[in-house]
């Protein structure tokens, strides 16, 4: 295991414990018949900040649990580090879980809490106080560390629990939705403040969230996963501008998706554009609100028109729908700073074929 | 409906919330006489046991004088006192240990089994369960194990009849020990420490003794000072078990009243509530210092 005793007298600095990739091999997980997870095949490199992404039921904490060692899985296989770990006892994984509820302990004090994992590993009390203290500085928590986890404010219990995983040196950190319970303003802090620990301790993070914002900003790698499967895996510049599904496209930001077979199908002057332009087997495409250009006084050449139905304005944008014949408008969004078109104007939608993605499957 | 709402509106005058103390007030009148004769017998109870004896002494004094709290009494109060620590110590433990096994199993018909098992000594009659209980005491192997019990605690003064008085206490305490420490280990269960505790290392073992037992300790104190005090007042268990061998201070007591001996049976029964709260005050003392550590502190009062 990476987290001998002796690789745990070391400083955070000196001769730290590895890194170590994750890998997901058929994983399935079911509950009776019902299906929590249906085989999920996933790489997550050593040292990354990956982010599993996806709807409430989706089976994301369940994949987090069967990593940690918490749910026995159904089938599959788990390899951290390369070596396969079901049925290895959560104690004696190279993990660490930091729990949606914190599970801190009460009885103990933010010291007690940090410690707890060095001390059961065999730590001496010295070396597990000096480590501890270590780990309380790297979280911003050396004056608090004699209070009671009772009397800190919700963001510093997250601290707490984000050291006491830490202390062991796990190879692997698992966090399930650890910033859901905090407000959003100590929300944002806390994610910037998470990311930073993660470069510096470079530990292989794998973030549960539900929040596409939170994904997007913090991790080098975005799993979306969908009723018990993964959808959808790469970086978030990836996955933002090259979903593979309708459903992705829908879940990270906002999309126009354009459908051949649905509204009035293959007649509309868009669809035909897109048909032409950026040809897809399933006749579905995507395109984001802030990759498309309108132009005024559009003349009768241009290829796609539409008229103004809404306008909102956002300050640093301004969100226009926009009536091009499909079922649903075309939602469209500018800088804010121009002069706007009122309802009913008519607009030419300028289109660039390389922002346009060609989504694989059904509707979401 | 609304007609008839409105037709009776309430009075500003207060009438209508006297009359809503009323009936609460008539409530409280059968209780209220209970407690009263309560507190009427112990009156005459004090009153008899100081009143002037054949000396002309008070009572209580000639009492002590004439040997209430001799060395035999003092033999009784041990033997009460190790039995009740025995059977509260033992039930807590039993308590606990089902707690987490109820909790680690989490099916809805085991816990419903187990509940309605732990229940049974509030619903059977205490004759009826002590003779049960010395048809199993009676059977060879259990007679043979307390016996060889008996005989390794002996220089304690432990006979086989204390330990079988020990035991079918703890069983009778089980409804008072376990409901409260099954409800704490659900608390404990539901704020997933165990699990944290697990993913940090701790084996099943470290997980019980630097988790579960320091979380349910305050509990566990409460209970068992509870169980510990009606324990020390037990009288029929002890005389049924015991064959009449396992004499504790209830005992001695119930013969002096017999005897219509007022002045002992109360200095013998002051002195039994003395140790109980002497035995009793620091547990509960020390669940409360306990409990702070682990609930939020509460800011006091500017
Ligand atoms: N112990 C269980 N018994 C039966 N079904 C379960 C159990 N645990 C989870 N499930 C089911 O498995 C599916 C996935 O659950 P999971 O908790 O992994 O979802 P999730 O993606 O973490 O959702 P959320 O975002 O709401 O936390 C759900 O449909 C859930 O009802
Ligand atoms: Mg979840």
């Amino acid at each position: 295991m990476s987290t001998s005793p002796e690789a745990l007298r070391t400083g955070p600095r000196e001769g730290r414990a590895k890194p170590q990739g994750v890998t997901l091999r058929g994983l399935r997980k079911t509950y009776g018949t019902a299906v929590a997870v249906g085989g999920v095949d996933l790489d997550i490199e050593a040292g990354r900040f990956a982010a599993i992404l996806g709807p409430s039921g989706c089976g994301k904490s369940t994949v987090l649990g069967m990593i940690g060692g918490f749910v026995e899985p159904t089938g599959g296989d788990i390899l951290i580090g390369g070596r396969p770990v079901v049925g290895v006892p959560p104690e004696r994984r190279p993990t660490a879980m930091v729990f949606q509820t914190l599970a801190l302990f009460p009885h103990l004090t933010v010291a007690g809490n940090v410690a707890f994992g060095l001390r059961v590993r065999g730590v001496r009390k010295g070396a597990a106080a000096e480590r501890t203290r270590e780990l309380l500085d790297l979280v911003q928590l050396g004056p608090l560390a004699e209070r009671r986890v009772s009397e800190l404010s919700g963001g510093q219990q997250q601290r707490v629990a984000i050291a006491r995983a830490l202390a062991v040196e796990p190879a692997v950190l698992l966090l399930d939705e650890p910033l859901s319970a905090l407000d959003a303003q100590l929300r944002k802090q806390m994610q910037i403040e998470l990311r930073s620990i993660q470069q510096r301790t470079a530990t292989t993070f794998v973030y549960v969230t539900h929040d596409q914002q939170e994904a997007m900003s913090m991790a080098d790698q975005i799993v979306v996963m969908r009723e018990g499967a993964v959808e959808q895996s790469g970086s978030p510049m990836d996955i933002y501008t090259r979903p593979r599904t309708e459903f992705v496209a829908r879940f990270l930001g906002d999309a126009n998706v354009v459908s051949a077979t649905s509204g009035q199908g293959r007649s509309v002057p868009i669809v035909r554009w897109l048909r032409a332009e950026v040809p897809t087997a399933g006749d579905r495409w995507a395109i984001r609100p802030e990759a498309v250009i309108l132009t005024g006084d559009p003349e009768d050449t241009a290829p796609i028109r539409g008229t103004v139905t809404r306008v909102t304005y956002y300050g640093a944008t301004m969100r226009y729908e926009v009536e091009v014949g499909l079922a649903e408008p075309f939602v469209v969004t500018v800088p804010g700073e121009h002069r706007p078109w009122p309802v009913d104007a008519v607009v030419g939608v300028g289109l660039d074929p390389r922002r346009v993605v060609a989504l694989q499957g059904g509707p979401a | 409906m609304t007609a008839q709402i409105t037709a009776r509106p309430t009075r500003p005058d207060g009438k209508a919330a006297g009359r809503s103390r009323l009936v609460p007030g008539l409530l409280m009148v059968p209780p209220l006489l209970l407690f009263g004769a309560l507190v009427l017998a112990v009156a005459l109870f004090v009153y008899r046991a100081f009143a002037p004896g054949v000396t002309g002494e008070s009572g209580v004094v000639e009492a002590i004088g004439a040997g209430a709290l001799d060395s035999f009494y003092w033999a009784a109060m041990l033997r009460t006192v190790l039995v009740s620590l025995g059977a509260a110590i033992l039930s807590c433990l039993i308590s606990l240990l089902v707690a987490s096994a109820l909790v680690m199993v989490d099916r809805r018909a085991v816990t419903a089994a187990t509940m309605a098992l732990l229940f049974s000594p509030l619903v059977v009659s205490m004759a009826v369960r002590g003779y049960g209980w010395l048809l199993i005491l009676d059977q060879p192997p259990v007679a043979r194990s307390l016996d060889a019990a008996g005989s390794l605690l002996g220089f304690l003064g432990v006979t086989p009849g204390l330990l079988a008085t020990v035991l079918v206490l703890a069983h009778a305490m089980m409804p008072i020990t376990a409901f409260p420490l099954i409800g704490r280990m659900r608390e404990i269960h539901g704020l997933q420490v165990n699990r944290a505790a697990r993913d940090l290392g701790a084996g099943a073992a470290r997980v019980f003794l630097r988790v579960t037992v320091p979380l349910a300790a305050p509990t566990a104190l409460r209970v068992g000072g509870l169980a510990f005090g009606l324990a020390m007042g037990a009288f029929g268990i002890p005389a049924i078990i015991g064959r009449g061998r396992v004499q504790v201070v209830s005992e001695l007591v119930y013969q002096n009243l017999l005897a219509v001996d007022w002045p002992t049976a109360f200095v013998r029964l002051a002195v039994l509530l003395l140790v109980t709260a002497v035995v009793v005050t620091p547990m509960f003392a020390l669940a409360k210092r306990l409990g702070l550590r682990t609930a939020p502190r509460r800011e006091k009062a500017a």
